[in-house]
């Protein structure tokens, strides 16, 4: 619709161009001045002046090219300018009301916080370390355990497929699933000694991970970012809570 | 004619010369990762073209920017092929990430911040691409407003947790070994070296299509014309 009137529009142009610029010869000299086209009033559409009683001949005006062109960009660049700010703040507001939507993973302690004050809504996505010691196949079932923790909250985590390669303890996995509550097989299904104990703490809550799926989060020389921030966090909150207790004892 | 084709010689080769140092530094003199092994190499392709299509990305808006104010043919040429080249780094870069996140996260493809903000860059660049055959303006203006996505690809990682790891080299140092910094390093100036080759090859063919113009032809027919 656009195009075309827009090529109406040209063809308009066009003609009107057309007559002004090319006045019927027979009358003309070759050498004629274009301002002659005003006393040729048929030919010249729209120039009022021509109906005017004044005679005065007007001396067409010098445009200074350059100083169009500059006033051109500029309105150009303040237009741009103004657009573009307006989108960059646009996606900077939307960014920080969806900030929670954009979070790939969170923190177990999140997660539980999330699933006790609404149970419906028990999918999750957990990122954090696989406890040491943790990794153990039960006899009873082809789903294999582990723990995963904040340093705050462990869970347990009771996956069956294959795992990445650099899945290992100690590291930081991100696992997605289901956050279920213990049944009693499931709880008893610790084994001996040393891995009783690594998960004992795991084992003590409420609810299990049931995972389906398990990505390895890549920490060659360094710990993650976010984790590490959030692993930080709780050691602080870990030795202020030690410390909080101690000046209670003493 | 011969100059020219003397420089060429010097450039080609010495990007042959640029090309063999690089797949040789990051095939055998790197040494393999404590954790991922031999995978580890697929990252000294994908971090370079992963900075280029960033790099690129910011040339063609500053030149689609210039476009815009002064409508001037060689800026709308040069973001053409900024466009052409910064969508084939964005594509190679998810490519070879996906290739290298199989076997390390277990993945593909997850939705995290830092994977679809490149994803989308990949589909400004595909717009622009498409947009270019019907308004060059729009194009431009779709580059230009993209921009914002170039801060939310650097920042992602730090901004939100992602599954995508944190950039290793900041201001404060790096956290990659010097001995696996330097085949990224050398497959990055290589990159660079072949992207302002192709441009100026391409800048340099529209300044030579000005001298043969139909434009100059009738320029020079109207001041014979009017000479006569």
């Amino acid at each position: 619709m656009a195009a075309r009137s827009s090529s109406t529009l040209r063809l308009f142009s066009r003609l009107l161009h057309k007559t002004h610029l090319h006045p019927p010869p027979p009358t003309l000299s070759p050498h004629h001045h274009p301002s002659s086209s005003l006393r040729h009033p048929q030919f010249s559409l729209f120039s009022l002046s021509s109906f005017s009683t004044a005679a005065s001949r007007r001396q067409p005006k010098k445009v200074d090219i350059g100083a169009r062109a500059r006033q051109l960009q500029n309105r150009r660049l303040w237009t741009y300018a103004l657009t573009f700010s307006g989108v960059a703040g646009f996606v900077i507001l939307v960014l920080n009301n969806f900030q929670d939507q954009l979070v790939f993973y969170v923190t177990p302690s999140e997660a539980l916080e999330k699933f006790n004050s609404n149970p419906s809504r028990n999918k999750f996505r957990l990122g954090g370390l696989v406890l040491e010691g943790s990794v153990h196949q039960p006899a009873s079932s082809p789903e294999m355990e582990f723990v995963i923790t904040d340093l705050m909250t462990d869970i347990l985590v009771r996956y069956q497929g294959s795992l990445p390669d650099l899945f290992r303890e100690g590291h930081s996995v991100v696992v997605e699933g289901f956050v279920k509550p213990f049944t009693d097989e499931i709880k008893a299904s610790g084994t001996s000694g040393k891995n009783k104990e690594v998960t004992s703490k795991a084992r003590s809550g409420e609810c299990f991970f049931s995972a389906t799926e398990v990505l390895a989060k890549h920490d060659e020389k360094y710990m993650p970012g976010e984790v590490a921030a959030a692993i930080e966090k709780n050691k602080k909150k870990i030795e202020e809570e030690a410390e909080a207790q101690k000046t209670a004892a003493a | 004619m011969s100059k020219t084709r003397n420089y060429a010689q010097i450039l080609i080769g010495s990007w042959l010369f640029l090309t063999a140092m690089a797949i040789y530094l990051s095939l055998w003199v790197a040494p393999l990762d404590f954790q991922q092994g031999g995978n580890s190499r697929i990252l000294y392709v994908h971090v370079p073209v992963a900075w280029m299509s960033i790099l690129v990305y910011i040339v063609t808006a500053i030149n689609t920017f210039l476009f815009l104010l002064t409508k001037h043919p060689l800026f709308l040429r040069s973001s053409g092929t900024g466009i052409e080249m910064g969508a084939f780094f964005t594509l190679f870069t998810l490519v070879t990430g996906g290739f290298w996140g199989r076997p390390m996260w277990g993945t593909f493809w997850v939705w995290d911040a830092r994977l679809t903000s490149v994803f989308i860059l990949l589909f400004i660049y595909l717009g622009a691409l498409c947009f270019q055959k019907l308004s060059v303006e729009l194009a431009s203006i779709l580059i230009c407003v993209g921009l914002i996505d170039i801060p939310i690809i650097k920042f992602s990682v730090n901004w939100w947790n992602t599954l995508h790891q944190p950039g290793s080299i900041s201001r404060f140092g790096t956290s990659i070994h010097v001995s696996m910094l330097i085949p990224i390093l050398s497959n990055f100036a290589n990159f660079l070296f072949l992207t302002c080759l192709l441009f100026v090859i391409e800048i340099r063919l529209l300044i030579l299509s000005f001298l043969e113009s139909s434009l100059t032809e009738e320029i020079e027919a109207r001041e014979g014309s009017l000479r006569a």
